[in-house]
């Protein structure tokens, strides 16, 4: 038996990666006859296919944003299920990234890639912690893919959050975050802080939250911040996505603080361009002591960078000794850069 | 003194007057001796480093971090002593600590006879003036600089910003490329 290349198994192609064996794509940004899902973000997860494989999770979020019809057909896989399709195996592990978002290993013959998507090794109260899988390529995400990210612990953030809003009672606190995935771990913190006033949402982040909260994940008492009385809201912590704390949207409360829960914010530059009073560095993503220790613990001898900062990621790489390259891969962001809201903001 | 870094962070970011100041009585209210006391020299401009120059701060970056992974950080980031900062080695330590990325004790304040007491350890004063000489950017001298910094400040030199197409009217971060996501 002969050892497949790792290239013909899975292959950047215009559409995404492409498993010509297995006859699939992973995370196709283009419509293709089968796609494999890893997450809900919409840069990965995109209306149009002929058929999806993902978890529960991933498929529900894309019917609440594209609607029923987002895909001729769908098929649930669990964490840990594996299936063939063509010459291939593929099984989903958690990605802890966000709520069911899953890292695909691809099996042909005795070769194994890892296809990671977005992943973060941080606890986060919200999803399945992530799992290491070993294998001999991985393909790992870069978004935070320098060493000045290191994230921090993300209970640390929350409690700068609870000190402000206990100095400036007379202040509404605003914290932009991503609505899929981010508010909701926010939320989550502010609760595992010990926060239990009701926290307020923009119109945009009802129905991702309320679908958390029907997974079982608790996030207490929220109130939509649609009518609320400007007096009102003093003293309260609304969230809103990142691009709301900047617009007229703002009016309705009274002299608010502007926080945003990101990866970014370690550098202030970029809390200033976005005119953040109190950057609160929180991510989905792994940071850069995160992606560099799970690289080396996947055993992986050949490694593949997409998406972020391939450069830095890559030279690490090899300089470990490890064969590294970056993957062409075009249509992925960071979800923070370019939101498409689950519900449309306007209504908000 | 990370509370101390905190208390700049958030006057930096804020542009309201009264709320600085409510920021600066919450601090000194919260913050106990002899902590208190550099931090109102820091602010005051009565700390100064003389030791702390660029050069400096430079060679000892050089001697801890691979150089292709720092010259892409500083391209990053555009400022040498943020991208020190961020990119110096992780010690694990304590929460106790103030400093927890530091390798060796830096002269800050916290650092000083009135935090070894605390922990039950007498200080070592020639130990504590080498590291002195050797530090490249305690909190402490950091924070005065961006605290000088953000009370006039002076615009990126034009060597290091570039116009971004997505929002012509706010410099870009990125000295070399634009990230195609903002872009
Ligand atoms: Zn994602």
């Amino acid at each position: 038996m002969t050892t497949m290349r790792p290239q013909d198994i899975l292959l950047p192609v215009a559409a995404g990666l492409c498993c010509k064996p297995g006859g699939f794509h992973i995370d196709p940004v283009r419509p293709v006859e089968r796609a494999v899902i890893t997450h809900g973000h919409s840069d990965h997860a995109r209306a149009g296919h002929g058929a999806v494989l993902a978890t529960q999770e991933t498929l529900d979020m894309m019917r609440l944003r594209y609607g029923e019809n987002f895909a001729g057909s769908t098929q649930v896989i669990r964490y840990g299920e594996e299936i063939r399709l063509g010459d291939v195996t593929v099984k989903f592990h958690p990605a802890g990234h966000v709520l069911g978002s899953a890292q695909i290993a691809v099996t042909c013959k005795d070769t194994c890639i890892v296809a990671s998507g977005d992943y973060k090794d941080a606890p986060d109260p919200t999803c399945t912690p992530f799992e290491l899988v070993p294998c001999d390529v991985f393909i790992t995400e870069a978004t935070f893919g320098l060493p000045v990210f290191r994230h921090g612990d993300a209970s640390d953030e929350v409690k700068k959050l609870l000190a402000s809003v206990a100095l400036f009672p007379e202040r509404a606190h605003l914290v932009g975050a991503y609505s899929l995935g981010k508010a909701q771990r926010v939320i989550a913190l502010l609760r595992q802080a010990g926060y239990d006033a009701p926290i307020y949402l923009h119109g945009a982040m009802e129905a991702i939250t309320h679908y958390y909260q029907s997974r079982g994940i608790e996030l207490g008492e929220l109130r939509p911040a649609k009518g609320v009385k400007k007096a009102a809201l003093a003293g309260t912590i609304t969230l809103a996505p990142p691009s709301a704390t900047s617009d007229l949207w703002t009016r309705r409360f009274p002299d608010p603080v502007t926080a945003f829960a990101s990866g970014w914010m370690r550098v202030r530059a970029r809390a200033r361009q976005r005119g953040i009073e109190l950057p609160l560095v929180i991510s989905d993503h792994a940071d850069w002591d995160g992606l560099t220790a799970t690289i080396a613990a996947t055993g992986a001898g050949e490694i593949w960078v997409t998406h972020g900062q391939e450069d830095a990621l890559v030279h690490w790489c090899r300089s470990k000794g490890l064969k590294a390259q970056p993957l062409d891969l075009v249509g992925y962001g960071d979800e923070e850069e370019s939101e498409t809201p689950i519900q449309d903001e306007a209504e908000a | 003194m990370n509370r101390f870094a905190e208390l700049l962070d958030r006057l930096a970011y804020e542009p309201g007057r009264n709320n600085k100041l409510r920021l600066i009585t919450g601090y000194f209210r919260e913050v106990g001796d002899p902590d208190r006391g550099y931090a109102l020299a820091a602010l005051t401009g009565a700390l100064s480093f003389k030791h702390a120059k660029p050069a400096l701060i430079r060679d000892l970056i050089a001697a801890r971090t691979d150089e292709v992974l720092f010259g892409l950080s500083y391209d990053y980031v555009g400022d040498l002593s943020e991208t020190v900062a961020l990119m110096w080695p992780r010690r694990v330590l304590g929460h106790d600590e103030s400093f927890p990325s530091h390798p060796s004790p830096p002269p800050s304040p916290a650092r000083g006879e009135g935090a070894h007491r605390r922990r039950g350890v007498h200080p070592d004063p020639s130990r504590q003036r080498l590291n002195r000489a050797k530090t490249p950017a305690s909190d402490c001298s950091r924070a005065s600089r961006w605290y000088r910094r953000e009370r006039a400040p002076r615009p990126a030199p034009a060597s290091r910003r570039h116009r971004c197409r997505a929002r012509p009217s706010r410099d870009c971060l990125r000295a070399r490329r634009c990230r195609t996501r903002h872009c």
